[in-house]
């Protein structure tokens, strides 16, 4: 992926502390009390920092004393802070490879501050915005946070990543549309209530995060293509939003049109096909290049226009974490309603007899919008040629031991996109070409 | 002996001759080479004898005429034939996808160190 920005959350995702925030709130409140706030003002205090701003209008005192109070209790806790293992490593990481790094916290400048200069990680952010840098309602969750830090670096939210350990991060860089990576397992540090949000990415600590990072880094997209100049300009414009165009390949399948042309003029890399031979051997060509370069992840993507980059990046996740060696995006198990019946009941037959040779059942054995790990790639032998290759490669994968997971997508059904793919005539092809491959 | 026995004597043993002249030249492989030389001697011998044999197969799979039974052979043998010619195709096709995409990667790696060159002069 062209990752271009990381911006992380301080407490809870690079530094955690003995004093949990369960805590400091508990502490705030005596405090409060002690200053003459009335109980009933006070409340309950969630989330700490806005709270205070709606005390001190209501029992009509300075919201700068209240601040100050809690600043106090947040220094002490960081003079007491640890970091976390792993985040020097994945810090040397991101700076070796050019990746801007950013702090976006819902603490105060001073506690922040000290917590980056006593772990000795200060010199690799380029931009702190801290709450004190924004009017209060702009901090986290609020997108603005997010939205500041990406002006600062002149950066589109495609080329940024949040990454933090709590729901706020997850939905102010969803806001502002950068992808996400939530830590789940971090228990020192984190908020004193909790928000659930799905993120792009989830890792149990941050130490994890080094060994995604170098497969998100290092995630090639394979497109296979022939005659598809209508769409293959605005599908390549999508992927180029999140991916680097050196690592997506056009397929180029002997096209007789400006497919060519037009991927080539896009900056990506474009092999070509002399003569036409199908999406397998179209397949087989992007996947044993990608390997060539390095690959660690590969997203096999239409150029037809029916798959959405959205998708990409969920079919991604469970590769990316590591709990999958082969994702298959299932149009089956999402939306189906803009899908025609003899397509629906093509792919079911055909999902049948995938199931057949691979003693695995996949709801979408046809679907083009699929995620491979390098170690799952490597072990496949594609050999049909012709579009029987979407069930030879999970009877290959699930004969190799891969784990394959499906997940649901939605497929976007032009009257063109309709025209192209399996008709009834290819998936009578496709079982009888899986029938003399197990002859053979 | 009829006239065509003449006829397929001659032809058949041309053709084993010329397949042995083939592997000789080693355009074909040792297992072809065996193929060839059993089916060619079988017609061969079919052609030394084609009465005798046609009743041998009549008896054997009980058709009405030794002809008839001749015909089923050779449909039978053809489909064999079609279905090894299929597998055939099948394997040139395929050395035909690995050479494409072997000059698709080599031709895109020559292209990027043309632009490597390129950028450096």
């Amino acid at each position: 992926m062209d990752i271009k920005l990381a911006i992380f959350d301080l407490d809870g995702t690079l530094v955690g502390s003995p004093i949990n925030f369960q805590e400091i709130k508990k502490r705030l409140r005596e405090r409060l009390i002690e200053y003459g706030i009335p109980e009933e003002i006070v409340g309950d205090l969630t989330p700490m920092y806005e709270s205070l701003f709606r005390i001190a209008d209501e029992a009509k005192v300075d919201v700068e004393e209240l601040k100050k109070m809690l600043e106090e209790l947040e220094v002490e806790r960081i003079r007491k802070s640890f970091i976390f293992d792993g985040v020097k490593e994945l810090l040397e990481f991101l700076r070796e490879r050019d990746i801007k790094l950013a702090i976006f916290t819902r603490n105060c400048r001073r506690a922040t501050e000290l917590a980056l200069s006593m772990h000795g990680i200060n010199s690799y952010f380029d931009a702190i915005i801290t709450r004190d840098d924004l009017p209060w309602k702009e901090i986290k969750p609020n997108g603005e946070h997010v939205k500041k830090i990406l002006e600062h670096f002149k950066t589109p939210p495609s080329k940024a990543i949040v990454i933090g350990d709590h729901g706020y991060d997850i939905i102010a860089g969803k806001r502002a549309g950068t992808l996400t990576m939530l830590i789940t397992s971090h228990e020192s540090g984190r908020m004193s209530f909790s928000v659930e949000e799905s993120a792009h990415f989830e890792i149990p600590t941050i130490k994890d995060a080094l060994l995604v990072f170098k497969r998100l880094l290092k995630t090639f997209v394979v497109v296979p293509a022939y005659n598809e100049e209508i769409t293959i300009g605005k599908v390549l414009d999508e992927l180029l939003a999140y991916f680097n165009a050196e690592h997506i390949v056009v397929i180029n399948d002997g096209s007789r049109d400006n497919t060519k042309r037009i991927a080539k003029e896009k900056g990506v890399h474009v092999l070509t096909h002399l003569i036409n031979r199908g999406l397998g051997g179209a397949l087989g060509t992007g996947i044993s290049y990608a390997l060539k370069k390095g690959a660690e992840i590969i997203i096999t993507f239409d150029a037809d226009g029916q798959h959405l980059v959205s998708d990409a990046l969920k079919v991604m996740k469970p590769v990316v974490e590591g709990k999958a060696d082969l994702a298959i995006g299932s149009r089956l198990m999402g939306d189906i309603s803009e899908m025609p019946f003899v397509k629906r009941l093509g792919n079911f037959i055909l999902d049948a007899i995938t199931a057949v040779f691979a003693r695995k059942y996949v709801s979408d054995s046809q679907s083009g919008l699929r995620c491979l790990n390098k170690e799952c790639a490597s072990k496949i032998k594609i050999t049909c040629d012709r579009y029987a290759v979407s069930s030879e490669i999970i009877i290959e994968a699930s004969k190799n031991g891969c784990r394959i997971v499906e997940v649901p997508i939605k497929a976007v059904y032009t009257s063109y996109s309709k025209k192209k793919g399996t008709n009834v005539m290819e998936g009578i092809k496709i079982a009888v070409q899986l029938l003399l491959d197990k002859l053979r | 002996m009829l006239t065509v026995q003449y006829i397929a004597i001659v032809v058949t043993a041309g053709l084993m001759i010329y397949i042995l002249g083939e592997y000789g030249r080693k355009k074909i492989e040792w297992r072809e080479l065996i193929f060839w030389e059993i089916l060619l001697s079988i017609l061969f011998i079919i052609a030394l004898k084609p009465e005798e044999i046609s009743i041998l197969i009549k008896n054997i799979l009980g058709v009405g005429r030794g002809l008839d039974a001749l015909f089923i052979l050779a449909i039978g043998l053809s489909y064999l034939m079609l279905f090894r010619i299929h597998l055939q195709i099948d394997r040139v096709e395929r050395e035909i996808t690995d050479l494409t995409r072997k000059i698709a990667i080599e031709l895109e790696e020559i292209n990027e160190k043309l632009e490597r060159i390129e950028k450096k002069g």
